[in-house]
């Protein structure tokens, strides 16, 4: 835990100094009348007002050189928005995410749907514009005992730094790194090499490394 | 000072990708025991009847019943009357969990062999030939064999950072009990696998052919040839290994062996018995599967309603058309609530359903089973039907077996007797 609050410290303090770099940046942009931030290629970041969108996220441990170590992490998230201004805006969405775990030698399987409540602050008022997000949510486990998957709902919590590239007036894309964590508690049977059955209950936090990527629309 | 900032996010957030948590792992602690290998082979055959306390095949006979006592030997039930079922006899054979039985002989491992016993006369069983050390790779301790496991259930929290069975699992040649030994699965018998699976019935992992005894176990098939000479070891022993996890059923049918494993059905080829050639392999869902082929058609149950030790998300009956063993065809599949065992009497296909009953369809035509009836009062894990008695069928269910009568209209099913175990 106290790794986390580390972690936690580190994001806001980077996040509060980027602030007040970019308060020095000479902006290469336009303001309009309509909520946005153009350039001279057409291409435009909204500052206010309402926005959607969705991302996919994949684990980034599936990528490590070590492939006993591999866990897999794919996750799908949708938000609605509210820019209050070109730094600020509010999400609230729904997210499914499946979470392979790896605790004490055994792989648990993990999936929750997640209803979330965020808020985004971009970094400078650049062209590509870098961001920081957090996001604190709550997921819900599968709905049918005695499945595969078979675990209580849970507390999550993701933080990430991202980068928004400008595009169409009505839609961007973006990309993430986030870092996710999860509270899980269930039970998974295991079959070993005799033939016996393993019965395990857990009470564990998955913490997960993911690269989202990701579209936004006005 | 921005470098920095975002170098010590970096190193934070990988250093922070580790899951952590409690773990409560119940296992059965499984201990060696040994013991001397020579005196075992040396016991009488023929022994008091005993009551039934840990039941596994099942066999039905013209005039008997079979019963084995997993790990001990064979109860003997004279069953010449099906409503008066009598023990008569309990054979004595040490280390045995599955045996097969053709024309009043049965062919049954113990421990590292197999043996041939003469049960014309049922209420004495006669030793007629035994190969010994079919199953190789010995395991001693202080000049003792190794004679299987005892299992004791253990419930213990792990350190987090423990992974060794992760490791272990990740060793295919390495064969544990979890927590104490390791030991390489080649070197044990088939009959040593397992504690659980109290599976009643005919599913069987020893079956006979053309003059030679078949035994699937682990990863690897054995032959024994059945000749004037008695049990004789095939290649010395040597197995048909690496055939694949899990391997559950064998069932002999013209040429071919079907052997059920939990993600496939696998053909074999035996024009030359000694040597089987894998003709197919039918992959399907990932599930338990005993299969039963018949004329150019075999039926598969996929059930995985005790997923803990049969994993997947699928309960069906497969048709597959096997007119062409080297290109099998599904032809249908029949959803079904808990399929164990099955059994083909004349023109009709008997399911077991397990808690769910039992489902016979009608096979008239052999491709596309219709159900006729569902019989949902009774428990039936596996359906054994009498060689000479028609409609007299034999059901084994958690309880015990019983034995019923098709009434005339087909409809319903009349308890003759019943032994409880």
């Amino acid at each position: 835990m106290q790794r986390n609050i580390t972690l936690f410290v580190l994001v806001i303090a980077f996040s509060m100094s980027s602030a007040l770099y970019a308060q020095k940046d000479t902006l290469d942009n336009e303001s309009y009348d309509f909520g946005a931030l153009g350039y001279e290629d057409y291409s435009y970041h909204d500052t206010y007002g309402f926005h959607y969108g969705f991302a996919i996220g994949i684990g980034l441990d599936d990528f490590s050189a070590d492939t006993t170590k591999h866990l897999s992490a794919a996750h799908l998230d949708t938000y609605v928005g509210w820019r209050f201004n070109k730094k600020f805006s509010v999400t609230t969405g729904l997210g499914f995410e499946f979470n392979e775990s790896l605790v004490s030698g055994f792989r648990f399987d993990t999936q929750f749907f997640t209803m979330h409540v965020g808020g985004r602050y971009n970094i400078f008022n650049t062209k590509y514009l870098p961001y920081v997000y957090t996001r604190l949510g709550y997921g819900f486990g599968p709905p049918q005992e005695g499945t595969i998957v078979d675990h209580d709902d849970g507390a999550n919590y993701q933080v990430g730094v991202g980068m928004t590239f400008p595009s169409h007036k009505s839609y961007r894309y973006f990309a993430a790194i986030a870092w996710h964590q999860q509270e899980a508690r269930g039970a998974e049977s295991f079959i070993d090499p005799l033939g016996n059955e393993i019965n395990t209950k857990y009470d564990i936090v998955i913490n997960r490394l993911v690269l989202k990527l990701g579209m936004e629309f006005k | 000072m921005k470098n920095l900032l975002l170098g010590l996010i970096a190193i934070s957030i990988i250093s922070c990708t580790k899951d952590y948590g409690k773990v409560e792992v119940t296992y059965q602690e499984a201990t060696a025991i040994y013991g001397d290998i020579e005196s075992i082979r040396a016991e009488p055959l023929n022994e008091s009847v005993r009551s039934i306390t840990n039941p596994g095949k099942i066999y039905l006979g013209n005039d008997v019943i079979l019963i084995g006592e997993e790990q001990e030997g064979i109860h003997v039930i004279d069953n010449s009357d099906p409503l008066h079922p009598e023990a008569v006899n309990f054979i004595n054979i040490p280390g045995n969990r599955e045996f097969f039985v053709k024309d009043n002989k049965i062919y049954a491992e113990t421990y590292y062999d197999v043996v041939k016993i003469d049960i014309s006369d049922i209420h004495l069983a006669v030793l007629d030939s035994r190969a010994e050390f079919v199953f190789q790779d010995i395991w001693k301790h202080d000049g003792q064999t190794l004679i299987g496991f005892s299992y004791k259930e253990v419930t213990t929290e792990l350190d987090q950072d423990d992974d060794f069975y992760q490791l272990v699992l990740a060793e295919n040649e390495i064969y544990l009990d979890f927590a104490k030994n390791i030991i390489p699965k080649s070197a044990l018998p088939s009959s040593f696998a397992g504690s659980g699976d109290k599976v009643s019935g005919t599913a069987n992992r020893v079956t006979y052919a053309k003059g030679y005894v078949y035994i699937i176990g682990n990863n690897s098939m054995y032959i024994v040839a059945d000749d004037d000479q008695g049990l004789t070891t095939i290649n010395g022993g040597s197995a048909l290994s690496n055939l694949g996890e899990g391997m559950e059923t064998i069932f002999p049918y013209e040429d071919n062996l079907y052997i059920g494993s939990r993600s496939a059905v696998n053909i074999f080829n035996i024009s030359d018995p000694r040597h089987p050639e894998e003709a197919y392999e039918f992959d399907h869902a990932s599930a338990c599967d005993p299969v039963l082929p018949s004329d150019d058609v075999a039926y598969v149950t996929l059930r995985t309603a005790d997923f803990s030790s049969c994993p997947g998300n699928t309960n069906s009956l497969l048709v597959l058309d096997t007119r062409n063993i080297h290109n099998i065809k599904q032809e249908g599949e029949i959803a079904m609530s808990s399929p164990y065992g099955m059994t083909i009497k004349g023109s009709e296909l008997y399911v077991g359903e397990g808690d769910n009953g039992l489902k016979i369809f009608d096979i008239s035509n052999k491709y596309k089973p219709e159900l006729t009836k569902t019989i949902s009062n009774i428990k039936a894990y596996d359906v054994i039907p009498h060689p000479t008695i028609a409609n007299l069928i034999l059901t084994t269910g958690p309880e015990g077996i019983s034995q019923y009568m098709l009434n005339e209209s087909g409809e319903s099913l009349i308890l003759q007797s019943s032994i409880s175990y």
